[in-house]
């Protein structure tokens, strides 16, 4: 349901993720599949998992073509300062990492607090050796943390309504969430008139900026290297 | 191969070319790859 939480907050009927696929037929490579899912608001829930699940049948059976390979088959516009066909990837780990035994050892698998992020946002899901599912979500430094808080509520809020609910349709679930929308819309308001007046008071003096280095900058940024994740 | 590779121009030719979730801070040129991690418990599989 994370193709409805992205769809949820960017408001489009047309939404491309990536899933992390390590089961390439020929030998074992990760790939990105990239699974662009097309849906309106009238489909149920029942109906939009099963077009996730074509869409990503449809991947699986495509998996030999690299990440990188598509990027250069597509030729997406060049933008640095995003990764190329998907900005959020989704990873599903239901193997658990096998317990490591040494005859008078004990181990523990220990999280390692990595304070990075290749994508917007990377969600994972992953079954614990228990049966019970954890979910994390990964975000690039363009989020608060309050922000991605709220979002992991409102993934865990479609989920459950989902499972109680599995033939509603997707726009009644959208009108629910609505109002809190607006609030955030308005306060997202008034956080960006805020940042524009911090701004212009930090703004330096026209003299500063030479017309030269604009067009070299301009320059850099249309004549580089596409900006991609080898796969 | 080069049927996946039909697949694939045809399955993402014409898809928008982001996703444009709205981000707290302004996006610069550039990720700056920095981030953090949010986790949630979702009960029993």
């Amino acid at each position: 349901m994370a193709v409805h939480v992205a769809k949820r907050y960017c408001g489009g009927t047309d939404v491309a993720i990536a899933i992390i696929w390590d089961r390439r037929s020929d030998r074992v490579v990760v790939n990105q599949l990239v699974l662009r899912t097309e849906f309106s608001g009238s489909l149920t829930f029942r109906e939009l998992l099963s077009r996730v699940r074509e869409v990503t049948l449809s991947a699986y059976a495509h998996q030999d073509v690299p990440f990188g390979k598509l990027v250069e088959l597509l030729q997406p516009k060049r933008d640095f300062s995003r990764n190329p066909l998907f900005q959020v990837m989704v990873i599903f780990q239901n193997a658990p990492v096998p317990r490591l035994e040494f005859s008078g050892l004990k181990l523990e698998p220990l999280e390692i607090d990595i304070e990075s992020s290749v994508f917007d946002l990377s969600l994972a899901f992953v079954v614990e050796h228990d049966g019970e599912v954890r979910a994390s979500l990964r975000h690039s430094s363009l989020f608060k943390t309050a922000t991605v808080e709220r979002m992991m509520q409102d993934l865990s809020a479609v989920l459950q309504c989902m499972v109680q609910t599995p033939d509603r349709q997707l726009s009644t679930v959208e009108v629910a969430f609505k109002m809190e929308d607006t609030k955030q819309a308005a306060e997202k308001t008034v956080r960006k008139e805020a940042r524009f007046n911090r701004l212009m008071d930090l703004k330096p003096k026209p003299a500063a900026i030479s017309k030269t280095s604009l067009v070299a900058h301009g320059n850099l940024i249309s004549g580089g290297p596409c900006h991609c994740i080898p796969a | 191969m080069k049927e996946s590779l039909e697949y694939w121009k045809k399955q993402l030719q014409g898809a928008p070319p982001v996703l444009d979730l709205p981000t707290d801070y302004a996006r610069g040129a550039e990720p700056s790859y920095l981030g953090g991690m949010v986790n949630l418990g979702l009960g029993a599989n």
